[in-house]
């Protein structure tokens, strides 16, 4: 068990590793630093001691143990625009917004998701059954940012039920989480109920009828328990998904968090920033799978009690 | 329910217990029936699975059901518990049960789905065909015979625990203790299948359904899991419908057995009969196909053709096609199960032995 | 029956897609790009105040929006096409070389697989588009990198299965070349399967390029990309809903489409799934 989650570990950091070298790399590639801090008419002695502080002079692979040490330390530099604050505290500044919606939606697609995926596999055919068709097919085929739009148009702009944007309330939540959750719960849905139509099919669930116990606990607690463990597999991929419909939800509805950090921040071409988001996404991202593993070792014996 | 736990312990020998076994099956025809079934028929989405089965198991007996696969003899293990398919289907594809599976005096296919909870596992029970996957991976085995326990009744934990005990005992799982916290891929396919006994005993059933229990072990290990549901049979005092294609099975355990051939019980007598005696060609060509230890191997006998399908549309009866014996009219009409003997059914125009009694087939009706 | 009439639309929604594409300068109606400004903001036809001349409105410049639609058919499959193809054939060939020689590449090539598989591609495509800036090529190149992986893991799966499957083992024997057993043998077993994935990946694409022109980092304005007409309607959506919702609604159409007729062959294509009832 712990040799299983070490492993995983030690390869969740050559991920974060190559991210940052990614990085790194690109951060190069997008030309000078010095001209982007400097005026154009900086003298060649200016130039000369930025380079230096910035420690642009040295070998790149100094470079690139100094760039990781500043990481590591959560200095990801300045932002370039306005009164260029350190990018890890716009950052920090901006998390709660976000982890706030991205529960929220969460929320929302495991508890529509889940139970429609399980009566759907269980009522195979049947008119739950087309309705979770129907939810994965709408949610793989709308743009998040476009339903985010339309959702506005609608209960907003005519309806006048809900605010267009802010943040604050509990109703500047309803539209962004229910745009943000159509996306996820789609993807739950669709998992749990491929998921779960394959172990009501097996053997064991047979021998559990067998037994006698009620439908009840064969669904919910054999065949979902077993359902799980490939759904948990999934789980990494699902994060992404919510990251990315962070991104694009946050700027529909300029809800104040990463996501609409990182669109801001592209805009205005303002890499420290960028930089941050995308290495601290990746390191959460990482964290994530990191839990997601020890989850499903938890749920899955096979894997516990493995040796070695 | 408990009541019917047998705890005196009957060291049973092999040979003492096939005695036995034979004086049950002299007295078996006066004995009371426990299960009767009348005019089975399973289908699902308009394909008939199994069609007109009619068998009964007494007390303490051992009733074989043999056939090739695809022969429908696993579906009728199944539907005597109504437990065909997934339980998935909707509308057409729901799996429909026709005539009388009388089980004790009640009818099964007039039970609701709660009824027949309770009798399932507690009266009646199966065991699969598959180890490896029938028990579910996540749980451990003890929890899974718990739940077995505890679906029937409420019990106090210590009680729970010494019956779990007890169940595992009694299908000889060595150190029951430290065995309760295993999960399933930690033991091999021999002990998963004595767990799915287990399970199955935990409540002392009337009945046991063993769906080719030995078929997926090795065969050393199907010898000694055989002995291991006659001692069990002794020593519970149990009936045991057991399905198989292997009359290796059916000599070793049964006193009545019923042939299956395209969903229909071609023919079914008592054990001793189908082997010395067999009336249908396709009784006769199986036996003929299996292996004997005793004799020179000379060419393996083997049917020509393929069972059919359910899909199939048959008019006449279902093995004409591939019976050596077969003549033009058996294609025409199917024949009905006719008692050739006391004890003795066939569905077959021309049986080998004996007479066909009212053969309409035959102009005169008294020919030979 | 039901069935045959979905397939039916869903097959000439995209028969009708590609056309469109195609003879782009023939169907639209004006041009894409250079808009009437005194037209500007017109809604569609069957709303109050529009023309049949601009049967779906025009946007802010006066652009007609079928016009701008109909190209935007054409980027978008053009991107569609240039990353499947792309991706798909450098996927399947790592896939296949991996699944067939096996070894440490191997090893590595599926570590790579994993993260690329689980890893929030958006952020990736960010940082393209903030270094390199928006542009076609960049907007290829990012949608292949998120697409490559799934070939890859699909194409060395199918490999492994038939790498000593009989008849390869026998043109093994025979003494044919690897490269030879390669083209020969396995490829054209695993080409299904394949196929069926890039089917399912169609609506997939379409909407991350759009995705990505919404954000800034896909095909850059003015080339009418469905994505950024409807960033561009975005701020409109109060008193000119229509500039961001019609765009949509081609995506929707277009993207709903291609998943139903890609599950049917998916379905088609492995009828296990489909069956229910174990007899």
């Amino acid at each position: 068990m712990s040799t299983y989650i070490l492993k995983r570990l030690s390869e969740m950091l050559v991920a974060l590793l190559l991210m940052s070298m990614v990085v790194f790399v690109l951060g190069r590639a997008t030309g000078d630093p010095v001209s982007l801090l400097l005026s154009d008419y900086a003298s060649d002695e200016d130039r000369a001691r930025v380079t230096a502080e910035l420690g642009l002079d040295k070998p790149i692979a100094t470079q690139y143990v100094n760039f990781l040490g500043n990481v590591l330390s959560g200095n990801f530099g300045n932002s370039l625009i306005g009164d260029q604050r350190p990018a890890i505290d716009m950052l920090m500044e901006r998390f709660p917004a976000s982890l706030k919606l991205a529960g929220v939606a969460l929320l929302i697609s495991l508890s529509i998701g889940v139970p429609l995926g399980v009566v759907a596999a269980v009522y195979y055919g049947s008119v739950w059954d087309s309705l979770a068709r129907l939810m994965a097919l709408l949610g793989q085929s709308i743009p998040a940012f476009w339903l985010g739009l339309v959702m506005m148009y609608v209960f907003s702009v005519q309806l006048g039920w809900f605010p267009t944007s802010g943040y604050g309330q509990w109703n500047h939540y309803i539209l962004p989480a229910l745009t943000l959750g159509l996306f996820t719960t789609a993807a739950v849905t669709r998992l749990i109920r491929a998921s779960m139509a394959e172990a009501l099919s097996s053997e064991f669930i047979k021998l559990n009828r067998i037994k006698g116990l009620s439908e009840v606990q064969i669904v919910w607690k054999h065949a979902l328990r077993n359902s799980l463990i490939p759904v948990l597999t999934f789980m990494g991929t699902f994060f992404a998904t919510m990251i990315t419909g962070a991104v694009v939800v946050e700027t529909v509805f300029s809800w104040p968090g990463v996501g609409r950090l990182a669109f801001e921040a592209i805009l205005n071409r303002d890499f420290p920033v960028i930089q941050a988001v995308v290495l601290s996404m990746t390191a959460l991202f990482i964290v994530v799978n990191l839990l997601v593993d020890v989850t499903y070792a938890w749920v899955d014996p096979r894997i516990r009690l493995a040796k070695g | 329910m408990s009541n019917n736990v047998v705890t005196d312990k009957s060291p049973s020998v092999s040979s003492d217990h096939n005695a036995d076994r034979l004086a049950v099956a002299s007295n078996s025809q006066r004995e009371k029936s426990l299960l009767q079934v009348k005019g089975l028929s399973t289908s699902v989405g308009g394909l008939t699975l199994i069609d007109d089965i009619d068998f009964s198991v007494s007390l303490n007996q051992t009733v074989g059901v043999v056939g090739e696969s695809g022969s429908g003899k696993s579906t009728l293990g199944l539907s005597l518990l109504q437990l065909v398919g997934t339980g998935r289907g909707q509308g057409d594809n729901k799996v429909r049960y026709q005539g009388e599976v009388m089980f004790d005096g009640q009818d099964l296919l007039k039970m609701t789905d709660k009824e027949l909870r309770q009798i399932r596992g507690r009266d009646i029970s199966m065991i699969l065909q598959d180890p490896m996957t029938s028990l579910d991976p996540v749980f451990s085995i003890g929890s899974q015979i718990e739940e077995a326990i505890q679906c029937h009744g409420q019990v106090s934990s210590s009680e729970l625990r010494e019956r779990v005990l007890s169940a595992l005992t009694k299908v000889k799982i060595t150190e029951p203790e430290s065995r309760i916290s295993a999960f399933p891929h930690q033991l091999s396919g021999g002990m998963r299948q004595r767990v799915v006994g287990a399970i199955a005993v935990s409540c002392a059933p009337r009945l046991l359904i063993a769906d080719e229990p030995t078929t997926s072990l090795d065969a050393t290990i199907q010898m000694q899991f055989l002995q291991l549901l006659q001692d069990i049979q002794s020593e519970m005092g149990l009936s045991i419908v057991i399905v198989t294609h292997d009359f290796g099975v059916v000599a070793k355990m049964c006193h009545r057995v019923c042939v299956m051939y395209g969903g229909h019980i071609v023919e079914s007598a008592d054990v001793q009969t189908i082997f010395k005696n067999p009336a249908h060609p396709y009784t006769k060509a199986l036996i003929e196909s299996r292996p004997k230890l005793h004799e020179k191997p000379r060419r393996l006998a083997s049917i020509a053709g393929a069972p059919p399908k359910p899909t199939d549309n048959i008019q006449g009866c279902k093995f004409a096609a591939r019976c050596p014996q077969a003549k033009p009219e058996c294609t025409q009409q199917r024949p009905p199960a006719m008692d050739l003997a006391e004890g003795h059914q066939v569905r077959c125009w021309y049986p080998l032995s004996g007479e066909f009694p009212e053969n309409p087939l035959k102009g005169d009706g008294n020919a030979n | 029956m039901f069935q045959r009439v979905t397939l039916i639309i869903v097959a000439s929604v995209c028969t009708g897609l590609i056309l469109v594409g195609i003879f782009a300068p023939w169907i639209a109606p004006h041009d894409p790009l250079h808009g009437v400004l005194l037209d500007r903001l017109q809604p569609p036809m069957w709303q109050e105040g529009g023309t049949s001349d601009y049967v779906l409105g025009t946007d802010r410049l006066g652009r007609d929006i079928l016009s701008r639609l109909v190209y935007g058919a054409r980027i978008s499959l053009t991107v569609c096409g240039l990353a499947i193809l792309f991706a798909g054939s450098i996927g399947s060939i790592l896939g296949v070389l991996s699944g067939y020689f096996g070894g440490w590449w191997d090893a590595i090539l599926m570590r790579l697989v994993d993260l690329a598989m689980s890893f929030p591609v958006i952020l990736l495509a960010l940082l393209f588009g903030v270094i390199f800036g928006p542009g076609f090529s960049n907007v290829v190149i990012v949608v292949s990198l998120v697409l490559w992986s799934q070939y890859a893991r699909m194409a060395r799966g199918e490999t492994l299965k038939i790498k000593h499957a009989d008849y390869v083992d026998l043109a093994r024997s025979a003494g044919c070349s690897t490269p030879y057993i390669i083209a020969r043998h396995i490829a054209p077993n695993i080409a299904g399967p394949l196929i069926v994935l890039a089917t399912l990946q169609v609506g997939v694409v379409i909407v991350l390029e759009a995705s990505l022109s919404f954000l800034g980092v896909g095909v850059p304005p003015p080339t009418p990309a469905w994505g950024s007409m409807i960033a561009e309607g975005r701020s409109y959506i109060f008193s000119a809903s229509w500039i961001a919702i019609i765009p949509g609604l081609a995506i929707l159409l277009t993207v709903m489409s291609i998943n139903i007729l890609g599950d049917f062959l998916a379905e088609r294509l492995n009828p296990t799934l489909r069956r229910d009832v174990k007899l």
